[in-house]
């Protein structure tokens, strides 16, 4: 088990944003958190990487608490968080590259990662250019290889497909299989049913800062009694929010 | 070395950005000019004020120069330098401007002279020119007090006391020099300077801090190994590099510009050579480093970029505080005032351009109070950089 949330509670204010909420991402597997927006997916994962404090509950990368040795924590993650952007007047290759640094990589081995990431993204026509001028799908791509650029094992990924057109959502999709298939443990937040349907092996279905069910995609279908995934998403969500 | 990664590429994202690149060097290019602008001006007035040993309109144009030789005789000795006038119409001479005053000695000058009658002397000038007053006053000084002494002289000869014509004397002291008001010009490029301490670093400033957010690009940075504190330090340090550039700028244009001023003109010995200029820079490296990370703190705190800007373009002024005092009137440099941001620096290359050079216990003391006051920005930004509301915004 490599990524942990238990029993996390966070608020701001008066607003409860996570509510008890618990789940776990597996090396080789895909775990999927879906919610509707505001529902606390990024909250939660903000707390995972260690960058919002709990108030109740606690968090673990690899079995490392990230408030308590930061460093060591995050060197084994990877993350492509809320906000992706990336250096405007920095190159394709020098975004990636200047992760690679500050993770510790240096020379040949630098260069040699940087490039194959490049190749892995379909990057090469784009590396030496500036990026001010990408498109949505391009610095997509550089933010996901400065994530991966020190092979963490462990990968975060907060809506990936976040404005992506078809074709950049499909080289998404299959990146992260691709990810899995290496062995990783991939977790990554959406709102798209049909996304988390065609990826997940796992998922986490979070509404109004509570998880409302979690399993694998026959699982759900089974413990809702529907058909589709998607009528058994709409009466997870649904619920969730009828308990209020 | 993870805060140096970080740093390199602030420097070279500084580098390519234009507004960075662009408000570092503009403000080194400018301010000298400025300066100089400012102290020719100061010359070109005291030039006109004919109180230079070699000012300007050296001569004195005397219609009928041979009728009043005395009088000639004491213009000559008055310094004003009297010349025959070879024109025909004084009056048109002085309307076109190419004579500020012109002495039109009467015809019948010699004879109302020996008859001991007032002999007539007319003063041709344009009191609409304000560059003309000051020629205009010495001439008819130099006149009046021909006429007195003459007098005084005629007097005498009757066995009168020549005082006894005179009830009062009225002496003027004239507090507003023009060597004065040069010196407290001077003070300009110590107060550009300071200000290009803080111009050249804003930018970068802003934009690794308030423009990192803004951008987007924060929290994947926070959320690798580098530590918040190696962070602000990197963009501190960003910030001063620029900085220095643009102070260093600064300093050396100033003084070399400084020179194309005749300032022996305004009677001022002001030191301007390269060991001032390397003491220059030598004064400011602390104040570019408290410069810096006070403004890298403040873009940190900010809500935007737009934010930072305002908050910055408003501090600026504060350096500039002491200079302006110091233009108003004279302060006497204390100990403690050295340890005073930008205020110790502005006494300090006071110092420097009246050539008593740069005491160690002065520029100490001012290293001292920015390391300290440095490390200190540096630690809260390092801290602010752990929050939530800076990383994600408020």
């Amino acid at each position: 088990m490599t990524l942990e949330v238990r029993g996390l509670r966070k608020t701001f204010g008066d607003v409860v944003a996570v509510d008890d909420v618990t789940f776990a991402a597996e090396d080789g597997r895909t775990t999927g958190i879906l919610g509707p927006n505001g529902a606390g997916k990024t909250t939660s994962l903000r707390v995972l990487y260690g960058l919002l404090k709990p108030d109740q509950g606690s968090v673990a990368i690899d079995g490392i608490d990230p408030f308590a040795e930061p460093g060591l924590a995050r060197a084994r993650l990877g993350v492509l968080p809320d906000s992706k952007g990336i250096y405007p007047r920095l190159t394709a290759r020098e975004n990636i590259a200047y992760y690679g640094r500050i993770y510790g990589l240096r020379g040949a081995e630098l260069d040699a990662r940087v490039d194959g990431l490049i190749d892995e993204l379909e990057l090469r026509k784009v590396a030496d250019r500036r990026a001010a001028g990408f498109s949505q799908g391009e610095r997509m791509k550089v933010a996901i290889g400065r994530a991966l650029v020190h092979s963490p094992g462990n990968l975060v990924l907060d809506e990936p497909t976040n404005g992506l057109d078809v074709l950049s959502t499909r080289a998404m999709r299959e990146l992260i299989s691709r990810l899995r298939d290496q062995g990783n443990c991939v977790l990554f937040s959406s709102h798209v049913m049909q996304e988390v349907a065609a990826l997940c092996d796992h998922i986490v279905v979070v509404a109004d800062g509570k998880v409302a069910a979690t399993g694998s995609p026959e699982v759900l279908l089974a413990q809702t009694g529907r058909d589709t995934l998607e009528d058994a998403f709409v009466a997870l969500i649904g619920e969730a929010g009828l308990s209020e | 070395m993870r805060a140096w990664i970080v740093f390199v590429k602030e420097l070279v994202d500084g580098v390519r950005d234009r507004r960075s690149l662009l408000s570092a060097l503009v403000f080194p290019v400018m301010a000298p000019l400025l300066s100089v602008g400012l102290l020719s001006a100061m010359v070109a007035q005291v030039h006109s004020d004919d109180r230079a040993p070699d000012g300007g309109d050296p001569e004195l144009p005397v219609v009928g120069l041979e009728r009043a030789p005395t009088l000639v005789e004491w213009l000559d000795n008055s310094r004003l330098d009297p010349v025959p006038f070879d024109g025909t119409s004084p009056e048109d001479v002085v309307r076109a401007g190419d004579a500020k005053v012109i002495l039109r000695i009467a015809e019948d000058y010699a004879e109302d002279w020996r008859a001991g009658r007032p002999a007539r002397v007319e003063m041709v000038y344009d009191a609409g020119r304000d560059d003309a007053r000051a020629r205009v006053r010495k001439v008819r000084r130099a006149v009046e007090r021909w006429g007195g002494s003459v007098g005084a002289k005629r007097l005498l000869a009757l066995g009168v006391a020549p005082d006894l014509g005179r009830a009062v004397h009225l002496e003027e002291v004239d507090m507003s020099t023009a060597e004065e008001r040069g010196a407290q010009l001077l003070l300009l490029i110590p107060m550009f300077i300071i200000m290009a301490c803080f111009m050249s670093s804003m930018y970068v400033a802003i934009d690794a801090t308030a423009g990192e957010r803004e951008r987007g690009s924060l929290e994947a940075l926070v959320l690798t190994t580098v530590t918040p504190r190696e962070l602000a330090l990197a963009k501190f340090g960003a910030a001063f590099v620029f900085g220095f550039i643009g102070v260093a700028l600064t300093a050396v244009l100033s003084v070399w510009a400084a020179r194309f001023v005749d300032l022996d003109a305004l009677n001022l010995r002001v030191a301007a050579g390269p060991r001032e200029m390397g003491m220059f820079v030598l004064v400011c490296i602390p104040l570019t480093a408290v410069a810096a990370s006070v403004q890298v703190l403040l873009a940190t705190f900010s809500r935007s970029f737009k934010e930072a800007q305002t908050y910055l373009s408003v501090m600026i002024l504060a350096p500039m505080v002491p200079g302006l005092l110091m233009t108003v009137k004279p302060i006497q440099g204390a100990a403690w005032m050295m340890a005073v941001p930008a205020f110790g620096q502005q006494l300090m290359m006071g110092n420097i351009l009246q050539g008593e050079g740069l005491a160690a216990l002065d520029y100490g003391l001012s290293v001292l109070a920015a390391i300290v006051a440095t490390a200190l920005c540096v630690v809260v930004c390092g801290y602010l950089l752990r929050k939530e509301a800076i990383i994600f915004g408020r």
